[in-house]
C-alpha cells in the first residue's frame, strides 16, 4: 500500500520539479507528438535500460504528461498478457507487468523508469523491460576454471545491483549500496581515453 | 539598570506601508491573487497581534484573541499533519541518477 501511496507520489513530486526546473523541454511538442515521443523513448529505454539517458528521457516525459494532465498511451509498450491475440506487428520488446496493485487509479497513466525497474502508478504496476532478466551476454555453460569464476562473479554482482535497484524502486533502501558503472560504458570511456 | 521593553511599530506611531500589487488586479491569475492576498492578511494579522495589549479594550482583546487562538490551532494542525505523514524511506531520484555515473537525458536521445 505505502508504495503507491507514499512512494510513488514522492517520486512523481521529484521528477516532476526536476522537469520544471529544467524548463520543461517538451513543452513545445503537441499532444500527439508527446504520445509518438513517448513510444519511441521508452522503446529506445526497453533496448538499453541501463543507460541513464534513456531512463532520465522516459521520467522526462512522464513529467510532461503530469503538467499536461494527460494519459500516455501506455497499452503501446506493455506487453499483453499470456492468451492474447497475436499482435500483427513483428513482436517488439515491451515493458513487463510482474506486480501489480490496485486502488489507485488517480495517480498519472505514466511510465516511471529507473534502471532494469519502473511503474506505471494509474494501474499500482511494477515492471521490467523484457529481455532486462535475462543472463548477462557473457554467460556460457561451457566456460571452465578462472574464466567461469569471472563468469560468475559477473552474475552475482549483476543479480545484487538488479536487487539493489528493486529495493530503491519501493522505497526500502535510503543509502545505495554504492555507485552502479555500467561496464560497457566504463570500457568505451577507457578506450576513448 | 533596566532594559527597555521593544515596542511595535505602531508604538512608535508607525504603521507598516501599504502594499501595492505588482500587476493590477485584473490581471492576475486567481493563484496570483490568493497569494497577494495572502501576505497582506500576514501583515495585518503581525499588525494586529503586535498592538500593545490592553485589557480595558475589550472589543481590541477580542480580536486579538481570535486571531490569536486561530493562528494556534491552524499550527497544531499542520505540525500533527506533519506527524501522521510517514518519513520519506526511499532514495531520492537524484541520488539514483548520480549513482548512474551523472547521465543526462540531453544526451542519446532517442
Amino acid at each position: 500500500m505505502s508504495f503507491l501511496e507514499h512512494r510513488v507520489p514522492e517520486l512523481l513530486d521529484e521528477v516532476v520539479g526536476m522537469c520544471r526546473a529544467a524548463g520543461r523541454s517538451l513543452a513545445w511538442l503537441a499532444d500527439d507528438e508527446l504520445d509518438a515521443r513517448f513510444v519511441d523513448t521508452v522503446e529506445a529505454y526497453i533496448a538499453e535500460p541501463r543507460t541513464p539517458a534513456r531512463f532520465r528521457a522516459v521520467n522526462d516525459v512522464a513529467a510532461e504528461y503530469v503538467l499536461r494532465r494527460r494519459d500516455a498511451p501506455v497499452e503501446q509498450v506493455v506487453r499483453l498478457k499470456e492468451g492474447a491475440p497475436p499482435e500483427t506487428m513483428p513482436r517488439r520488446r515491451k515493458l513487463s507487468v510482474f506486480l501489480t496493485r490496485s486502488g489507485y487509479e488517480t495517480l498519472p497513466m505514466v511510465v516511471l523508469a529507473f534502471g532494469r525497474f519502473g511503474t506505471i502508478p494509474a494501474i499500482g504496476a511494477i515492471f521490467i523491460p523484457d529481455g532486462s532478466d535475462e543472463d548477462p551476454p557473457s554467460w556460457d555453460t561451457k566456460l571452465t576454471g578462472t574464466e567461469l569464476q569471472r563468469a560468475s562473479e559477473r552474475w552475482r554482482k549483476e543479480r545484487d545491483e538488479r536487487h539493489a535497484e528493486f529495493r530503491w524502486l519501493l522505497g526500502l533502501s535510503p543509502e545505495p549500496a554504492g555507485r552502479i558503472v555500467n561496464l560497457d560504458d566504463a570500457r568505451a570511456r577507457r578506450a576513448s581515453g | 539598570m533596566t532594559r527597555e521593553k521593544p515596542t511595535p511599530d505602531r508604538d512608535r506611531g508607525q504603521t507598516l506601508p501599504a502594499k501595492s500589487p505588482p500587476q493590477p488586479w485584473g490581471e492576475m491569475s486567481k493563484g496570483e491573487r490568493m497569494s497577494y492576498s495572502a501576505d497582506l492578511a500576514l501583515d495585518f494579522t503581525r499588525q494586529l497581534l503586535e498592538l500593545p495589549f490592553d485589557p480595558e479594550n475589550l472589543k481590541l482583546l477580542g480580536h486579538q484573541k481570535d486571531a490569536a487562538l486561530t493562528i494556534i490551532s491552524q499550527q497544531i494542525r499542520i505540525e500533527a499533519e506533519r506527524l501522521r505523514a510517514p518519513p520519506a524511506r526511499g532514495g531520492s531520484v537524484k541520488e539514483f541518477y548520480r549513482r548512474y555515473d551523472g547521465g543526462s537525458s540531453e544526451e542519446g536521445e532517442p
